[in-house]
C-alpha cells in the first residue's frame, strides 16, 4: 500500500512553498511528496487525474481566473472518487479572504491568512488529512465558558425561481423556519424563511443538506410590508444582477470508474450550460433521491465487466430506479456494452438508451452532450442559479451551540443537531473567526440531548488571533461572572484599553513585560501577560 | 449472398424458420442445440445466428460464450420467452444482437435483415464507426423531441 503522503501547493510565494517544503521534509509523518505549481485553467484536473493529492493549497494571491479555479474545485468534489481531497485556501490579508468568501462554500475547508503562523495551518492539515495529531502544543484552554450564541454555519444560496429559493447547508435542522439574512435583497428585512421541502441527497455545493425556501412575495394587498418581496422587485432585480447569475444548467450523471474520462470530459465542460456528477455505484441509497431531485434528462453509463457497479445488473438497476422515480425518463447512453441498443431496450424493457460497444471518451461525451443540448427545448428561464463567484452567494445559517471551551487554535460547543465533519461555522467571541469541525483531539463529552463538537480555528488573521488570545487569558484568569453579551462587551472594551496603555508603553523606552492592573465596568483585569507565540 | 443459421431443439420451428426467412437470405441452416451450432459455424460462412435461449445439451448462454471466446463476432439473435430474463442479461454481456419474443416473433424480418447486414459488414470488414452510433443516436434524440412536443 502507497502510504506517501501527496501535497499540492498552486500559487507562487516562494516563503510559503519554501516553509511548506521544510514542514514536509522535517515533520517526521513519513514520505512525503510536495508539488508546486502555478495555476492556470485545467492544471489542477491533471494533477488530480494523474497524481491525486491528498492536500492541496491554494494561493488566492495571484490568481485571476478564480471562477475558473472554484468550478475546477467544485468539479473535483463532485466526483465520488476526489472527494476526500482537502482544499485549502491561502490569502495575502483578511480583506482579500473576505473578498473571496465563496470559497469557503465551494470546496475549501481551511483557511490561512498569510503572516499568521504556517505551521499551525500544516499541523491541521496533517491532521485532517493523515490523523496526524503528535505535535499539537497545548493552547491556554478557557473551559466552563457556557454561553450560547447563534453561531453561523456556512452556506450558499444555489438558485433562484419566481417563489423560492434554494439553499445549501451542513446544517440539517428539524425546524420549519431558517434564520439567516438575505444579503441578495438589502431593503428585505425578514430574517425568519420558511423551508417548503429538504433534502439530504442533492447538494450541488459539498454541503449535506439542501432547502427550498419560500420567498416572501408580497400580494398586491400588503404592497408596504418590509418583510416581503415584491415581485417586480424581483424581476428586475434579477435583470439588473443578470451577473451574479446563469440560467439553470442541465445536470448529467455519469457512472463510470476510469478515473481518466473525468479529465477528458473535462476540456468539454461547460459550467454554465450543464453540472456534472460522477458516480461509481448505482446502488447506493442515496442515487434514488438524487434522480427524483435532480431530473438528470441525460446518464452515461459505463459497462465494465470485470466490476460488479459496471455490470448489466447495475445497468438493469439504474433503469428500474429512474423508472420508478423519474416521470420524465432520461436518456442513457451505454458506452463498453457489447449488445445493441436494441438487445439492450429489449433486455431492460427501457426504450431512452442508446449503445455503444466503444468505451466513453471525452470527445464522444462532448458530441453526444452537444447535439442533446441542441435538441433539448429551451431551459425554463424562470430558474436561475448563482455563479460560484457571486459574492451574494454565501451566507451564515444562524443557529444556537453552547460554547464550551475556547483556546487560540480550537473552540469546543454543543449543538442540539448533528454536524458532519469538516464542515465550517462562525463564531463572534468577541471576535469574528471560522471553525472547521474535526475529530476532537481530546475527550469531549456530549451531554444529554446535544452533541460536542470540536472546531480548529481557521482564516484569522493576527490581530484577531491578538485580541482572542488576551480574551481566552481574561477569562481563565478571571472568569466572568456571566457571559452575557453585555459582560463579554465591557471585557473587551476593558482589553481595548489596556492595548492602548501597552502602545504607549512599547514607545516609551523602558521595557515593560507585565500589564498594569485595571479596573473598569465591574470587569476585573489580570496582569498575566499572554506567553505563547507571537509574530506581533 | 447473406447465409443465416437458426438452432432451436423444436424441429417444427426450425422448418418454419425456413419458409419465413427464405426470401431474406441466401442459404438458411439449421441446427438441433449449441453444440450443433458451433460445428455449422466452424463449417459455413454464416452471417447471423438466431438461436433459442433455452435448450438441451448447450444452450444459447453456453453457446454465445464459446462462439465469443472463438473470436467470432457473428451476430446473435436469442429467442426470448417469459422466465427467461435472467438467461438475456448472460447473453447480453456477451453481445446479443437483439432478441425476438417467443412464440409471436414480432419484427422478425426486419430484425433478421438487420443482422444479416451486420454480420455482412462484420465479416467484410466494415466494423461499426462511433459515427454509425452517433446518427443513430440523433435519430434517438429526434425521436424523443417529437414525442415530447
Amino acid at each position: 500500500m502507497n502510504t506517501t503522503k501527496h501535497l499540492a501547493y498552486f500559487g507562487s510565494d516562494p516563503e510559503f512553498k519554501n516553509t511548506l517544503s521544510d514542514y514536509v521534509v522535517n515533520c517526521g509523518a513519513g514520505e512525503c511528496r510536495c508539488e508546486v505549481s502555478g495555476y492556470s485553467k485545467g492544471n489542477l484536473i491533471d494533477l488530480v487525474t494523474f497524481h491525486p493529492p491528498h492536500v492541496v493549497f491554494i494561493d488566492f494571491q495571484l490568481i485571476d481566473c478564480k471562477k475558473d479555479l472554484l468550478n475546477e474545485v467544485m468539479y473535483i468534489k463532485r466526483n465520488f472518487a476526489y472527494r476526500s481531497i482537502l482544499f485549502v485556501a491561502i490569502f495575502p490579508d483578511k480583506s482579500s479572504m473576505e473578498q473571496n468568501k465563496y470559497a469557503m462554500t465551494a470546496g475549501f475547508s481551511l483557511f490561512f491568512i498569510k503572516g499568521t503562523e504556517i505551521k499551525s495551518l500544516l499541523r491541521d492539515a496533517f491532521y485532517i488529512a493523515f490523523n496526524a495529531a503528535s505535535d499539537f502544543p497545548a493552547f491556554s484552554r478557557a473551559r466552563k465558558i457556557d454561553k450560547n450564541i447563534n453561531a453561523g454555519f456556512c452556506s450558499s444560496l444555489f438558485s433562484i425561481g419566481k417563489n423560492e429559493f434554494l439553499l445549501e447547508s451542513d446544517l440539517d435542522v428539524p425546524t420549519k423556519m431558517l434564520n439567516f439574512e438575505l444579503s441578495v435583497f438589502p431593503e428585505l428585512s425578514a430574517r425568519t424563511f420558511t423551508i417548503k421541502s429538504k433534502s439530504n441527497y442533492i447538494s450541488n455545493y459539498p454541503m449535506t443538506t439542501s432547502y427550498e425556501l419560500e420567498l416572501p412575495i408580497a400580494s398586491i394587498w400588503n404592497r408596504e410590508s418590509d418583510f416581503l418581496l415584491h415581485k417586480n422587485t424581483l424581476d428586475s432585480w434579477k435583470d439588473i444582477n443578470r451577473e451574479l447569475l446563469v440560467p439553470l444548467p442541465v445536470y448529467i450523471k455519469i457512472f463510470n470508474r476510469n478515473q481518466k474520462l473525468a479529465w477528458e470530459v473535462f476540456e468539454f465542460y461547460d459550467a454554465s450550460n450543464f453540472q456534472l456528477s460522477f458516480s461509481s455505484n448505482v446502488q447506493s441509497s442515496e442515487l434514488a433521491h438524487e434522480l427524483a431531485s435532480k431530473k438528470p434528462p441525460l446518464i452515461f453509463f459505463e459497462i465494465d465487466s470485470g466490476s460488479e457497479e459496471g455490470s448489466f445488473e447495475s445497468l438493469m438497476s439504474l433503469s428500474t430506479i429512474v423508472s420508478s422515480v423519474m416521470d420524465e425518463l432520461p436518456l442513457i447512453v451505454c458506452s463498453n456494452n457489447p449488445s445493441t441498443t436494441q438487445a439492450t431496450q429489449k433486455l431492460l424493457n427501457y426504450s431512452k438508451i442508446i449503445c455503444f460497444a466503444q468505451p466513453l471518451s471525452g470527445q464522444i461525451f462532448s458530441l453526444l452532450t452537444k447535439s442533446f443540448l441542441e435538441k433539448r427545448k429551451k431551459v425554463d428561464l424562470s430558474n436561475y442559479i448563482f455563479n460560484v463567484d457571486s459574492k451574494v452567494r454565501p451566507l451564515n445559517l444562524e443557529f444556537e451551540v453552547g460554547i464550551m471551551s475556547l483556546t487560540e487554535h480550537e473552540i469546543t460547543f454543543d449543538c442540539s443537531v448533528p454536524l458532519p465533519m469538516f464542515s465550517l461555522v462562525q463564531f463572534n467571541l468577541p471576535v469574528g473567526f471560522t471553525a472547521t469541525i474535526v475529530p476532537p483531539l481530546y475527550e469531549v463529552t456530549s451531554r444529554e440531548n446535544s452533541y460536542h463538537y470540536m472546531g480548529f480555528i481557521t482564516g484569522i488573521d493576527e490581530a484577531s488571533l491578538t485580541v482572542l488570545r488576551k480574551f481566552i487569558n481574561q477569562i481563565i484568569y478571571c472568569p466572568l461572572d456571566d457571559y452575557s453579551d453585555a459582560s463579554i462587551a465591557g471585557l473587551v472594551k476593558s482589553m481595548n484599553a489596556v492595548k492602548k496603555e501597552e502602545e504607549i508603553i512599547i514607545i516609551a523606552p523602558v521595557k515593560i513585560l507585565d500589564f498594569p492592573v485595571k479596573k473598569e465596568s465591574g470587569v476585573n483585569i489580570n496582569p498575566i501577560r499572554f506567553s505563547g507565540k507571537s509574530k506581533l | 449472398m447473406k447465409n443465416l443459421l437458426v438452432i432451436d431443439d423444436e424441429e417444427l420451428l426450425l422448418n418454419n424458420m425456413k419458409i419465413m426467412l427464405s426470401s431474406y437470405a441466401s442459404s438458411i441452416f439449421t441446427a438441433k442445440n449449441g453444440k450443433e451450432g458451433l460445428s455449422v459455424l466452424d463449417a459455413q460462412e454464416i452471417h447471423c445466428v438466431i438461436c433459442d435461449i433455452t435448450m438441451p445439451v448447450m444452450n444459447g448462454v453456453e453457446f454465445i460464450k464459446e462462439v465469443r471466446a472463438r473470436n467470432n463476432e457473428v451476430p446473435i439473435i436469442f429467442y426470448s420467452a417469459y422466465g427467461s430474463h435472467s438467461m438475456m442479461m448472460e447473453v447480453s454481456k456477451y453481445g446479443a444482437f437483439d432478441f425476438l419474443r417467443k412464440p409471436d416473433f414480432e419484427d422478425l424480418e426486419n430484425v433478421v435483415t438487420r443482422g444479416l447486414a451486420e454480420g455482412f459488414n462484420r465479416r467484410h470488414g466494415k466494423e461499426r464507426v462511433p459515427g454509425d452510433f452517433i446518427s443513430e443516436y440523433q435519430e434517438l434524440l429526434e425521436k424523443i423531441k417529437n414525442h415530447k412536443e
